[in-house]
């Protein structure tokens, strides 16, 4: 994992090096790296989707207008998801004290975020489509072939990166690479069905 | 959109791709918002793998943030997602049209002008112009005209 790590950071730094020499189109850059995690992680505090939307779009522009700032003691993506957390908190509090939901409670949410078992607040269409996506994404990769279904599950469901897995299947690293990238593939078109 | 490209980006959701391919793919990713909506959906799929919920996500959701941090100034990427395509060469085709145009006008014989201040100007009496006119024709041989009633009808 240690690949892992050192290319992330690699590249954030890159970036938010770009961004603080007054790049301000590398930015651009860091946002779509890391929305979608962020819009995940907010989506734990902040239900409502569109407003899970504003205030991950708040987060952004919160870093953007701190990173003069950082001096990169941390990662930049702890440093992001700290003030991603800390605008969906806010948001929370605001909420609160304009009394639209009586039960928000920043202690309770932080409960929240640490149970996603507490989170099954999805309507029963909601659980059906999960589920049945679930089954889908099971079924897509057994009926992967052998290699495919070995390199993809040592990925996703054991961590290993490319060289740990190419050398547990005795395989170049480009054949790894490969095989994920066409596991992912035969997956997503399995789900197609599914998103149409 | 060639697999190679897609291939990346899976390296890319690894966090697998070196450094400086990394920041082009994700250069691409901005340039292309079909690109960058495939690069989205394969981290939606990563995260149902693993059983995580996946939020909906607008298509602009970077062109809502620069429009926050940089209201004055639409870039490159909102015009293309807004259906604009940005060509360098249809905009230089367009400047290089303008300035012939200026130079025509500029160099042509002050009778065939079409600015309305020069045919005002020059247009002072009719005997002037038509004067101009035949020695515009003879400059430019034209000796069928020569000498005879200038008519500008509609040529038959």
């Amino acid at each position: 994992m240690k690949t892992h790590l050192r290319t992330t950071d690699s590249v954030d730094e890159h970036l938010v090096t770009q961004v603080q020499q007054g790049n301000k189109q590398a930015f651009d850059l860091l946002v779509i790296k890391h929305q979608q995690k962020i819009l995940q992680l907010v989506n734990r505090y902040v239900k409502d989707p569109g407003e899970a939307q504003d205030v991950a779009q708040e987060a952004f522009i919160k870093a953007y207008r701190a990173l003069p700032g950082f001096r990169g003691d941390s990662a930049f993506y702890t440093w992001l998801y700290r003030i991603a957390i800390n605008t969906a908190k806010n948001w929370l509090m605001a909420k609160s004290r304009r009394g639209s939901d009586a039960d928000i409670d920043i202690d309770e949410a932080e409960k929240y975020l640490n149970a996603p078992q507490l989170q099954g607040q999805e309507t029963p269409e909601e659980a059906v489509l999960n589920q049945e996506i679930i089954d889908t994404i099971q079924q897509a990769i057994d009926e992967l072939p052998e290699e495919m279904r070995t390199a993809i599950s040592l990925r996703e469901f054991e961590g290993l990166s490319y060289e740990e897995i190419a050398q547990a299947m005795h395989c170049p690293i480009g054949t790894v690479r490969s095989r994920i990238f066409r596991a992912r593939e035969a997956i997503d078109k399995k789900l197609s069905f599914l998103a149409n | 959109m060639s697999n190679s490209i897609h291939e990346q980006i899976s390296c890319l959701l690894d966090d697998e791709l070196p450094p400086e391919q990394a920041t082009q793919l994700l250069q691409q990713l901005r340039d292309d918002a079909t690109l960058r909506h495939h690069y989205h959906r394969q981290q939606a799929l990563r995260m149902r793998l693993h059983h995580e919920p996946t939020p909906p996500m607008s298509t602009d959701f970077l062109e809502q943030i620069n429009a926050q941090l940089h209201p004055s100034r639409p870039s490159m990427q909102s015009l293309k997602a807004a259906g604009h395509p940005v060509n360098w060469s249809m905009g230089l085709l367009a400047l290089a049209a303008a300035l012939l145009i200026w130079l025509t006008v500029n160099n042509m014989p002050q009778t065939t002008s079409l600015a309305p201040t020069t045919l005002a100007h020059t247009s002072s009496t009719h005997a002037a112009s038509h004067a101009r006119l035949r020695e515009y024709l003879q400059a430019h041989n034209s000796s069928r005209y020569v000498g005879r009633p200038i008519l500008l009808t509609a040529h038959r």
